[in-house]
Formats: C-alpha cells, structure tokens, sequence
C-alpha cells in the first residue's frame, strides 16, 4: 500500500469515526497524567466567576 | 497495513476500556465537577435569600464561607488539568467543608436549604473519595 492511499484511509477512518481523535487526545492526555489543557478550570471559572462578583460586590 | 489495523484496534479498545483504579484523575474530576456545582447552587441560594429578604449581610456572611471555598476549587481544578496531588485534595475536601459550612451557618431559609442539601451533601462524599479520607477534619492532610 502507498503511503499516500494510507493516508487516505486513516482519513476515511477517522471521518467516519469522530470519536476516534477523541479517543486518541484522551490517549495522549492519560499518558502525561493530565486532562486537556484547561478544561477544567475554564469549566469552574466559567461557571463561578460571575457568581463570586455578585457575592463580594460592596454593600447595596 | 497489519500495524494499521492493530493501532485502530488498541485505540479502539482504549477508548472503550475503564479507567484504571490506579488513575485517581476521573474521581478527582468528577469530585471538582460536583463540588463546582454546589459552591453554584449555594451561592445563588446566597443571592436569592439576601434578594428575598431584603437582607444584605447574608450576601457577605456567605462569601465569608464561599470566596476561600471558591480559591480551593480553582486550585483542584488546576491540579486536574495538570497534576493530581494529594494536596489537591484536601483543598477539595476543604472546600467542601466550606460549602457545608454555610448552608449550617447562614440562614438561607428552610427552601433553600432543603433545595441545595443533597448536592452540598454529594460534593463533600465525593471530596472524601477523592482524598481517599485521608485529610483532617479542617481538609487538610492528616
């Protein structure tokens, strides 16, 4: 097989199967012992932020 | 073409394995997920009791609780997408100690309280899932 209808079905493949770079991304991340790059704290602050504004904002 | 196939086949299998007991990270995840979700639930309870009433200082007695609360959960989120330490933790479970707290110690009302009760509850479990209850009462490590 050529390289290049190699490279044509790993593009068939994972065009049909999304999930797969997903699978692949998590892969990487549980080799290095961490999550996607700021996912977790970007989820947190997102969700917080503005809450803990309005918490410590001054006295009405 | 064999080596292709066999990669498919192991990223197949990978994706589809459990994660390993060895790997505390999706506990940790998941424990930062849900402790997220009650310092949520608590503040806005925070913001509609003080709303409710007409009473401000429960805004400010809450965030005497939720804003160290707030710092701890930043910080075991940062350990989640970098480092998962034992340290991380107890700041977990800390922050849920901290949420508990002010659901015990501001008067939010029965409503709210009842309301938010059992996530407050879920966020501190899994927190002591996560350290493994290895922390001390105050969340730090024992």
């Amino acid at each position: 097989m050529s390289a290049a209808a190699f490279v044509a079905l790993i593009t068939a493949v994972l065009t049909e199967a999304p999930h797969l770079i997903d699978a692949v991304e998590k892969i990487i991340a549980s080799i290095k012992g961490q999550g996607p790059a700021g996912s977790e704290v970007d989820a947190v602050r997102k969700a917080t932020d503005d809450l803990m504004a309005r918490l410590t904002a001054p006295a009405k | 073409m064999k080596y292709a196939a066999l990669v498919l086949f192991a990223l197949v299998a990978c994706a589809g394995a459990s994660p390993s007991p060895q790997n505390p990270r999706p506990t940790a995840r998941a424990a930062v997920d849900v402790a997220k979700d009650a310092w949520v639930m608590v503040a806005r309870g925070c913001l509609d009791a003080a709303d409710i009433s007409g009473n401000d200082t429960i805004r400010a007695e809450c965030a005497k609780y939720l804003s160290p609360a707030h710092a701890l959960i930043v910080a075991a989120a940062e350990a989640v997408d970098t480092n998962w330490t034992q340290g991380a933790s107890c700041d977990l479970a800390k922050a849920a100690a901290l949420i508990a707290d002010t659901v015990k110690n501001v008067n939010l009302g029965p409503e709210i309280t009842k309301e938010i009760g059992p996530t407050v509850e879920d966020a501190a479990l899994l927190a002591g899932k996560a350290s493994q209850w290895a922390c001390g009462p105050d969340g730090g490590a024992s």
